[in-house]
């Protein structure tokens, strides 16, 4: 790889999640040597041979940075190339580098957002004869834009809210259920791009990672360029049922996560994204958050844990002019009510003043609601689709 | 099933003259000031004259709905 000067040349459009890249290499202490004048690092661990010999390790090891720097090698000549800007690194290390070393480096892309023209690989550089693990490197990039004679001198921020002038909406949870409904009805007038692991249908920005994981706000941070008007949090990984005492660690975990740290997550997004004009923030609760009901104790612990999450965000967001509100539909039959039998939802119903059961229609129409310019002194609360019940 | 919503209409008449017509298939415990529990026992025992059935006390709490009523009784002539 060090003696080959030939990058690859991949264009936006040719990229896709999965494709992937490596090279070989060998490496010796004269490498460390130079690597050490380059960058100034010339710590004797990595530079000096009878030092680092009376150090833990027995001998020389590579810099760190020396390997996220044949990871800037893997993504500036082979995956995606030439026309690559990398606009982040992230790394761990495990075992220690000696020399003289073969390694494999290897990336994969794992997330290419086309619209936004982001995406993100992930790195691994491992030993090339038994595999092994010596770091693991996130690298997020952009493409270079292309030149032409016609192009004038463009406004950045309209740049950086790619279609039109159309306010940008990040929404978790677009793939399903009521998600898609107001994914659907949003994209009418928002910019509107869907986080989460199911891609929507339909031609809105989707960047496909795990909430659940430890690192998706790197993630989405690196990969989502310009500013925010707002995020609707619609995501949640199911209502499981049964009572508290009965419900696993990992079940609550995930239910609390979702109230929580999620809705922290975007709101801190959102607060590094935001404009002088400010924004919404704004979540799918549920009324059993108030109705308690013990047949689905870890879903109530998690909605009733949202709730009072967007109350405390609300003051904290309140200088930054982003108004929040929690969302709190009565009982619908779509999503994780949509097998309930017609006795249930007749049950359902007697109980609504109203008559009727709560339509996706009504949650849509109450989020273009809190979304609009009317809205923006409504904040720190809970709005109750519940058709009259207590 | 038409027939069985008429008959149950007529019960609801005669247990609450004042909703109006119109108002029977939609009504409930809920939407309704004059249907409480006394009520409730009126209606429930001119149901199961008219449709020749009893009803056990468990089920009589949680029918609070003319819909509910309906399939209630539609589900009785089904068994």
């Amino acid at each position: 790889m060090s003696n080959d000067t030939t990058s690859a040349d991949l264009a936006a459009e040719d990229l896709r999640v999965g494709l992937a890249a490596d090279f070989v290499r060998t490496i010796e202490a004269e490498d460390l040597a130079a690597f050490g004048l380059l960058s100034g690092d010339l710590n004797p661990l990595h530079v000096d041979a009878d030092v680092a010999a009376d150090s833990q390790f027995g001998g020389q090891v590579t810099h760190g940075a020396f390997l996220v720097a044949m990871v800037s090698a893997l993504v500036g000549m082979k995956l995606p190339g030439r026309r690559v800007l990398v606009t982040g690194f992230n790394a761990r290390f495990g075992s220690p580098v000696r020399v003289p070393e073969t390694l494999r480096v290897s990336g994969t892309i794992v997330a290419w957002n086309t619209s936004l023209q982001s995406g993100r690989l992930a790195a691994r550089v491992q030993r090339a004869t038994d595999g092994e693990h010596f770091a693991e490197v996130g690298v997020s990039f952009t493409m270079q834009q292309a030149k032409s004679a016609g192009v004038q001198a463009v406004d950045k921020r309209v740049l950086a809210r790619g279609v039109g002038t159309q306010p940008r909406l990040l929404v978790t949870g677009g793939g399903g259920g009521l998600g898609r409904d107001l994914v659907k009805s949003l994209a009418e007038d928002f910019e509107v791009i869907t986080v989460g692991r199911q891609a929507p249908t339909g031609a809105t920005s989707h960047i496909s990672l795990d909430l659940l994981s430890d690192d998706w706000e790197l993630a989405l941070e690196e990969t989502l360029p310009g500013p925010l008007y707002g995020a609707l949090h619609v995501a949640w990984p199911g209502a499981p049922r049964g009572g508290l005492m009965s419900s696993s660690k990992e079940m609550r975990r995930q239910q609390l996560s979702f109230g929580t740290d999620v809705l922290i997550g975007l709101a801190q997004i959102l607060s590094r994204r935001i404009e002088p004009q400010g924004g919404r923030l704004i979540a799918i609760g549920s009324q059993v958050a108030h109705t308690r009901n013990v047949r689905l104790g870890a879903y109530v612990l998690g909605k009733s844990a949202l709730e009072t999450t967007m109350s405390l965000l609300a003051k904290e967001l309140a200088p930054l002019r982003i108004a929040c509100n929690v969302i709190s539909p009565g009982f619908m039959p779509v999503g994780i009510n949509s097998k309930s039998s017609n006795r249930e939802q007749l049950q359902e119903k007697a109980g609504v003043p109203m008559g009727r059961l709560c339509a996706t229609t009504d949650v849509v129409a109450a989020v273009r609601y809190l979304l609009g310019e009317g809205a923006e002194f409504h904040t720190g609360r809970v709005l109750a689709l519940w058709g009259g019940q207590e | 099933m038409e027939d069985r919503r008429q008959r149950l209409t007529v019960c609801f008449t005669q247990v609450f003259p004042n909703l109006p017509l119109e108002r029977i298939g939609e009504v409930s415990a809920v939407s309704y000031a004059d249907w409480d529990s006394v009520t409730q026992l009126l209606l429930v025992g001119l149901i199961e004259e008219e449709f020749g059935i009893r009803l056990a006390i468990e089920e009589i709490a949680s029918l609070t709905s003319f819909e509910l009523l309906l399939d209630h009784v539609q589900r009785h002539d089904e068994r």
